[in-house]
């Protein structure tokens, strides 16, 4: 009844989200306590005196939220580069369960649906990041590193993807040539 | 009915995603300046472009912002 691959992006789709906001709200005071930016908590959220101050404290906390989600996607891009089932070393799998960290070896599915929800966060966040700039919310590095990162990690992905889609040929051929 | 039923399910389940998609964009609007700030900085906008030309170049950008 329920489609499983919708429950399973909202399953993976709560982290991220639950780690952005966090980040969101305490970069916002730790960078102001930082900075001594007085700040008033209303029904709105943070309101600052002035718009320089906003300014300053919007754009530091959008870095850190791409900080974070970089954090975030590149550990799923190293799981999928690395440590992926389909194409992972013999010896290096030999070590992760001698150490007991078997955990980190990952099918497509488990590795897609990870990538995909981290990645669509990232673009959210790049949009979200380019408006205020449009709006002079922000400053330009701030989007700029963001939209760098989204290029980046989008490629390391669809280089991945390639590299699986190759595999499962290679895989396809052998499996034909046996059966015939 | 069955078929009606998991697409209404599936229909929610999509709207959930997304919500919770949209959540961490939602919440960078948790920053903000006071509205009285707000009320000048429309009465700066009605200004005519020369003076606020004349007041950016003569200022540091903080300044300006203030």
């Amino acid at each position: 009844m329920f489609s499983k691959l919708l429950l399973k992006l909202i399953d993976q789709a709560i982290i991220p989200a639950v780690l952005l906001v966090s980040t969101r709200i305490i970069s916002i005071i730790l960078v102001s306590k930082q900075s001594s930016i007085n700040f008033v908590l209303n029904s709105n959220g943070f309101a600052f005196y002035s718009a320089a101050d906003y300014l300053a404290i919007n754009t530091m906390s959008t870095f850190f939220m791409t900080v974070a989600l970089s954090l975030g996607i590149g550990y799923v891009i190293l799981k999928s580069m690395v440590f992926h089932d389909s194409h992972i070393k013999p010896h290096l799998s030999a070590k992760l369960f001698s150490f007991k960290l078997h955990r980190l070896i990952q099918s497509s599915y488990d590795l897609y649906t990870q990538g995909t929800i981290w990645l669509s966060y990232m673009y959210l966040l790049t949009l979200a990041s380019g408006v205020m700039l449009l709006f002079e919310m922000i400053r330009g590095w701030a989007f700029y590193i963001s939209l760098a990162m989204t290029l980046l990690y989008t490629l390391l992905f669809i280089l991945d993807i390639e590299a699986e889609i190759d595999i499962n040929k290679k895989y396809l051929k052998d499996k034909d040539y046996i059966e015939l | 009915m069955t078929k009606l039923s998991s697409l209404v399910l599936n229909s929610l389940l999509l709207m959930l995603l997304f919500a919770v998609l949209v959540l961490p964009a939602v919440s960078m609007g948790v920053a903000n300046v006071l509205p009285s700030h707000a009320v000048v900085l429309s009465e700066q906008a009605q200004q005519p472009v020369e003076e606020v030309v004349k007041q950016a170049t003569q200022s540091t950008p903080s300044q300006r912002a203030r």
